[in-house]
């Protein structure tokens, strides 16, 4: 009976997903939901990064802006195909998210938010600076849209392409959670001594998370650009970087579906705050933050997580250890904490 | 009958600023045996342990192992290369379950890839259902099986004293190294503890063994040696180090 119950609602969300275009009042709210899709990439990966391996960054809009200006660069300026743009900006974002892992390695919490936040705003000067380069404030225009034969995509066409490669991205995140590697982070994460003393590569597992992260950064960036047709320095800033760790906690830090929660709730509540709910125009990011407070001092381990718990005793299940899932259905009768 | 040395320092030096850590030491563990390391606070017992398993590298002096050189490897090297250890404030994965903890240890016997984990290949399903058999076989040892699924917080400080050793030997090390594994622990723990012993010697383990109760060192160790402000005083079987003046005087305490 239960299971029958799980199917449904299982079934329903999925439905929900598919059809959202034919629901949605206007093209504005399919684009907005666009943008939430590419904010759940970047958080998702930051859960991975802070939630699992325990390494903060609050410079993700950097790796962002990499991707973003890469893809734009060369579609622009050089005349190279969006597929193969795409690649090679998650690429460069990859290799500088490697680079902002060495300083991981001797730094920790406090310093390393220091040094992640100085990465992003070295990232965000260049952006502002390299006038001829990047056109400064005054930002690159004619980015090329994608196209699906002669006519540029429309917002139901983006939608179906992010959805499909955000399906992608949290299958990968969940493949990677549920083995060895998710233990090895978890591991880091708790104790980094001791998992070195368990034979763990702590600085290749840091490389791993810090490139991962940066990766699927940069290919939000990166889609951004094409689906915003411009790009200027705005949303690479420090406020968009705290915004994505904000997602990622409001989610859930320790929980898959973290990014998913937290990156389609705060891309849509200053968007519902501000557009549909009359007389609180000026005072949107006020309460928006008042949310975001409330959510955290009162379900701390994230919305994703407690709707996730809250499904789970639907269905009578218990929840299994973090890192094994079913094996051999020897982890299902026993319950965790 | 030829004894293998597994272990060998040869003038290991540790300075840590003006303060001399480990001054020279010399010391050499032989497979098969248990070894012991003692001396008051602060004399450099753990300090030593850390050289070893790579978490300092040493200021001069070389650490031997197999007849390799590793005083400047990586501690995960070290550990892969087969030296496990445990803490003297017990260090377990606080929000990874019992079982999940020994998995971690379990990485080095598996090849599987990151692309493994993407592509969920049928050599990444069979590698992990075959470690976490494996790791269920070493916490049987322990008597831990049962509490696979709980988390180590839920434990008794007993249980997670043998968890932290499962999950060094889960390592299959060639030397595992125990940094006070009786402190702080009941009368009931320490008989536990002392199984746990008698375990491990049956598995022809080599350990060294860092401890401060006297009773525990006697029922233990083949071999001691005694530790004084970084320096070995004095090495020998436990009754004859029991009655040296200098150990002695070194005020080794603990005495019951």
């Amino acid at each position: 009976m239960r299971q029958i119950l799980k199917k449904i609602i299982y079934s329903a969300f999925l439905a929900i997903m598919l059809l959202l275009p034919f629901f949605s009042r206007s093209d504005y709210d399919l684009f907005v939901t666009n943008k939430a899709l590419l904010n759940i990439i970047l958080a998702s990966g930051l859960v991975f990064l802070t939630g699992f391996a325990g390494q903060i960054s609050l410079g993700q809009a950097g790796f962002s802006a990499i991707g973003a200006y890469t893809s734009a660069l060369l579609t622009t300026r050089l005349g190279v195909p969006i597929p193969i743009a795409i690649i090679c900006s998650v690429f460069l974002s990859v290799i500088a998210g490697l680079f902002v892992a060495i300083p991981s390695f001797r730094l920790k919490a406090f310093f390393l938010s220091l040094v992640t936040i100085s990465f992003g705003q070295i990232i965000y000067l260049l952006l502002v600076n390299l006038t001829d380069f990047t056109g400064g404030s005054r930002g690159l225009f004619n980015i090329p849209f994608m196209k699906l034969g002669k006519s540029p995509f429309t917002n139901t066409l983006y939608y179906y392409l992010f959805l499909i490669i955000t399906a992608l991205v949290v299958l990968l995140m969940n493949r990677i959670k549920y083995s060895y590697i998710g233990r090895q982070m978890f591991a880091i994460n708790d104790d980094e001594v001791a998992a070195e003393a368990c034979a763990i590569n702590s600085k290749r597992a840091k490389f791993f998370a810090f490139g991962l992260s940066a990766g699927l950064a940069g290919l939000s960036g990166a889609l951004y650009a094409h689906l915003f047709g411009f790009l200027t320095p705005d949303p690479f800033s420090f406020f968009e970087s705290s915004n994505f760790v904000a997602m990622a906690v409001v989610g859930g830090l320790r929980h898959l579906s973290g990014g998913v929660v937290g990156g389609f709730l705060l891309t849509w509540l200053p968007e519902l705050l501000r557009l549909n709910i009359s007389g609180f125009e000026n005072y949107y990011l006020i309460i928006n933050c008042v949310i975001v407070l409330l959510v955290i001092v009162f379900l701390p381990y994230g919305l994703g997580a407690a709707l996730f718990k809250a499904l789970s005793r639907l269905w009578g299940e218990k929840q299994s250890a973090l890192t094994l899932r079913n094996l051999k259905n020897k982890s299902n009768n026993i319950e965790r904490e | 009958m030829i004894m293998a040395i597994i272990l060998e320092t040869k003038a290991l030096t540790k300075r840590f600023g003006g303060i001399v850590a480990n001054n020279g030491i010399n010391l050499s563990i032989e497979e098969g045996k248990t070894t012991g390391l003692i001396g008051p606070n602060g004399s450099g017992k753990t300090t030593f342990i850390n050289q070893v398993s790579g978490i300092f590298p040493p200021t001069s002096g070389e650490i031997i192992f197999q007849g390799e050189n590793i005083s400047n490897k990586p501690a995960c090297k070290i550990a892969a290369m087969g030296i496990a250890r445990t803490f003297q404030r017990i260090q377990l994965f606080n929000h990874l379950n019992v079982i999940e903890n020994v998995l971690v240890s379990r990485r080095k016997f598996m090849s599987s890839s990151v692309f493994d984990v993407a592509l969920r290949t049928s050599r990444l399903k069979r590698e992990e259902a075959a470690q976490f058999d494996k790791a269920m076989e070493i916490l049987a040892i322990f008597g831990l099986d049962k509490d696979a699924w709980k988390l180590p917080s839920s434990l008794p400080y007993g249980k997670r004293r043998a968890l932290e050793i499962a999950r060094a030997l889960a390592l299959e090390p060639s030397l595992l190294m125990l940094d006070e594994p009786a402190a702080g622990m009941t009368k009931e723990e320490f008989m536990e503890i002392l199984k746990i012993m008698d375990i491990l010697k049956e598995r022809k383990i080599t350990m060294l063994l860092v401890e401060h109760t006297m009773e525990f060192i006697r029922k233990a160790v083949d071999w001691v040696y005694v530790l004084n402000f970084g320096e070995v005083i004095a090495e020998g079987p436990f009754e004859q180090i029991e009655k040296n003046k200098a150990v002695i005087s070194a005020n080794l305490g603990d005495e019951e």
